[in-house]
């Protein structure tokens, strides 16, 4: 039995005159006029996998760097050893979905109507094709979505069913491995279904688990923190992000274009982080997208990968309460100072990757200057920018003083009402599976073979290196 | 190798404590960090920097990391140089601004050393010189020296070869930065290759992150026959560094 569906009469896209394209290899294919995802994809793959093929074997075997101890012992920090296709990380302007940064992503996705901020269906099209998507391509995700967002009771009656002390991503990983019932790829899998025509079922569990990710997120967040209200029922007329919302229980419109925001920038960043390393490992064992994708949030409930915002978030309430209101730009800097000379850090601020600010930080700045300016948690967060890279800077701890993400995000969510810190998580584990899934569908689609590196132990080792 | 004595170490703490004094009321006022923010490629927001740290009596201002740290990743290649050849150590700080780490390690050296001091600024060379020169009397070796010299990362003035070990502190971050920044960059540490002796190894200590620095240095290494490691640095504080290697094939 499924539960909050609306029935509606579906509306098709009319086929639209092909308009102009970017030129980049993946980008050649006639597609503006197909609005169906799996075809688009089906068309594409061929031409992929001969790609691959002519380039390993006339690259296969040429080496492309050293591996030395401290890495192994290190984390492989630094050490290339997988393919992300989806996105890469520029030095200069941040991560690049397909070759496109953030600032560029919203200038051509599309929007809702309306809205100004990128649609993650449009990314999501994006990150599966290459291509930027029309309206009617990204319309066409939104209504699909819409209508595979159901879930099936057992699951419900397990989230109804956890502890109100079980944290939230703890149940949001257990209910996405029990949607595994509904896998399409287990099931032919088992019934013996030809390895070419994998991809074809990881697509559309692919599909089904983003549309039920938010159903499922929204129950947690209703069950945790309004009582067990009911999520109401899907509108098939509704963006992904819009049900979202309104399943959560927010009316506020720009709470919505927030979501959109912070669900496509938190999607995806290469390969080899935890969340998309995982789903990757795990999917390479042919483990089917819910049980690869409940893996990679299992990873992100680390403290050390997804807690970063919430970090940021406990710190600046505190910082206001010890300041008691609002400071000068002086009184600031003081405590700023000394906050740092005696040892401790700025969460949000040290770890930057990039020469200049994070375009992650830098458009929800912007979303923040355009709709709550006045906020005084946002105001101290535009305090602590134009204050704490100069102390950095000023006391020679760093060249990259520039905050990260994690900075901002937390500030946004709360002047919506959403001041559930623990949650925090879990959106960011939504948004994250647009870019896992996108990767599994095409690591399934060119066949890449399960995941196993060589260990090494201590004593190996030095043997290899003739040490004592 | 190294020895810190009583005296000497007493003597840099005083020094390191005066200039974070003076450090903090030189932050008062915004313009040095603007510089350094949004300007810290050009050769006048160093040249102002220092005009400015030379105003307050700074005499020490190291970025990221200091001798502490420094030293105990640094001595084990420089011991090996001094086994291989069984001379002087020649050392090059490459942007060397404000740091005491040569001067340190001068000071406290065992074997003899000699370090030359290069920047692209006057003034901090100035000051560092005057701090040699009032403070030689306590060298662990006589026959260790520090050479100061203004020099251009990107034209080093020195012969191929004559290095053991080049040290880049906060240098290649600034150049990075500036507007031909990669390329530059490129040009310097192919220049720290070409002054390096077969063996020598270039030791850039950073906050950037493998994921970026690894691509620079990888680029120059491959088409110069030298190999690229790095380490982490984990400091009481949270903040995050590397110190990079480059290899010179021997």
């Amino acid at each position: 039995m499924s539960m909050f569906r609306t029935v509606t009469a579906r509306l098709y896209a009319p086929t639209k005159p092909l308009i102009p394209r970017f030129s980049n290899g993946l980008r050649k294919y006639a597609t503006q006029s197909q609005t169906d995802l799996k075809e688009v994809l089906a068309a594409m793959i061929p031409v992929k996998q001969e790609e691959i093929k002519s380039f390993r074997s006339q690259h296969g075997a040429s080496k492309i760097g050293d591996i030395q101890i401290d890495q192994l012992y290190g984390g492989m920090r630094g050490m290339k050893s997988m393919i992300c296709e989806t996105s890469v990380l520029d030095p200069e302007e941040g991560i690049r979905f397909r070759g496109l940064s953030i600032p560029e992503c919203q200038k051509v996705l599309p929007t809702a109507q309306g809205g100004e901020e990128p649609l993650p269906e449009g990314l999501f099209w994006l990150l599966v094709t290459g291509d930027v998507p029309t309206q009617e391509q990204a319309d066409w995700l939104s209504r699909q979505w819409a209508d595979r967002a159901d879930l099936p009771s057992h699951v419900v009656t397990m989230l109804d069913n956890f502890p109100n002390n079980l944290h939230p991503m703890s149940q949001f990983s257990a209910a996405i491995s029990a949607l595994n019932s509904e896998s399409n790829f287990a099931k032919k899998y088992a019934e013996g279904v030809h390895k070419s025509k994998y991809w074809e079922f990881a697509y559309e569990d692919s599909m089904d688990l983003i549309a039920k990710l938010p159903t499922v997120a929204a129950k947690i967040y209703r069950n945790l923190y309004r009582e067990g209200s009911s999520i109401g029922a899907i509108d098939p007329e509704k963006d992904w992000s819009a049900n979202f919302t309104s399943m959560l229980g927010y009316e506020e419109p720009m709470f919505t274009e927030l979501m959109r925001l912070y669900l496509t920038i938190h999607s995806d960043h290469e390969g080899g982080n935890v969340s998309a390393h995982t789903c990757h490992l795990v999917g390479s064992a042919l483990s089917d997208p819910y049980l690869s994708f409940a893996a990679a949030m299992n990873g992100l409930a680390g403290p050390l990968h997804g807690l970063a915002n919430q970090e940021v978030l406990v710190w600046l309430t505190k910082l206001q309460q010890d300041l008691g209101g609002e400071v000068s730009d002086e009184q600031l800097r003081d405590f700023i100072w000394n906050t740092l000379k005696g040892g401790q850090v700025v969460p949000g601020y040290g770890h930057a990757v990039l020469r200049k600010t994070d375009p992650r930080y830098t458009c929800q700045r912007e979303f923040a200057l355009k709709h709550l300016p006045d906020d005084p948690m946002f105001k101290l967060v535009s305090q602590l920018y134009k204050i704490v890279p100069g102390v950095l800077l000023e006391q020679g701890k760093a060249k990259n003083p520039w905050p990260n993400v994690d900075a901002h995000s937390g500030v946004l969510l709360q002047y919506y009402g959403c001041k559930e810190m623990q949650y925090y998580t879990v959106l960011f584990g939504v948004s994250r599976a647009l870019g896992c899934l996108a990767s599994y569908i095409w690591s399934r689609a060119l066949g890449l073979p399960l995941e196993r590196p060589k260990s090494m132990s201590t004593e190996g080792l030095k043997k290899l290196v003739g040490a004592q | 190798m190294f020895v810190c004595t009583g005296r000497l170490l007493h003597v840099a703490r005083v020094l390191a404590c005066r200039a974070q004094i003076k450090q903090h009321l030189s932050s008062i006022s915004g313009t040095n960090n603007d510089d350094l923010a949004n300007a810290m490629g050009k050769r006048a927001t160093w040249e102002n920097f220092y005009k400015t740290q030379s105003e307050q009596g700074t005499k020490q201002f190291d970025w990221f990391v200091g001798y502490e740290e420094v030293v105990d990743l640094v001595s084990p290649y420089l011991h090996k140089h001094k086994k291989s050849h069984n001379s002087h150590v020649v050392a090059l700080d490459l942007g060397c601004g404000l740091s005491n780490v040569a001067l340190r390690m001068c000071l406290s050296s065992e074997e003899p050393m000699r370090i030359v001091c290069a920047d692209i600024v006057m003034s901090p060379l100035q000051t560092m010189r005057q701090q040699y020169q009032s403070t030689r009397g306590v060298v662990r070796n006589s026959e260790s020296h520090l050479l100061f010299t203004m020099a251009d990362a990107s034209q080093l003035p020195f012969k191929d070869r004559c290095f053991d070990v080049v040290l880049d502190k906060g240098t290649t971050d600034v150049i990075i930065r500036s507007s031909r920044g990669g390329d530059l960059a490129r040009t310097v540490v192919q220049e720290s290759l070409r002054v390096l002796r077969c063996g020598g190894q270039l030791l850039q200590f950073s906050d950037e992150d493998p994921d970026i620095r690894l691509t620079l240095l990888n680029g120059v290494a491959s088409r110069s026959r030298a190999t690229v490691t790095f380490k982490e640095i984990s400091t009481p504080h949270g903040m995050e560094y590397f110190m990079y290697v480059v290899q010179k094939e021997s």
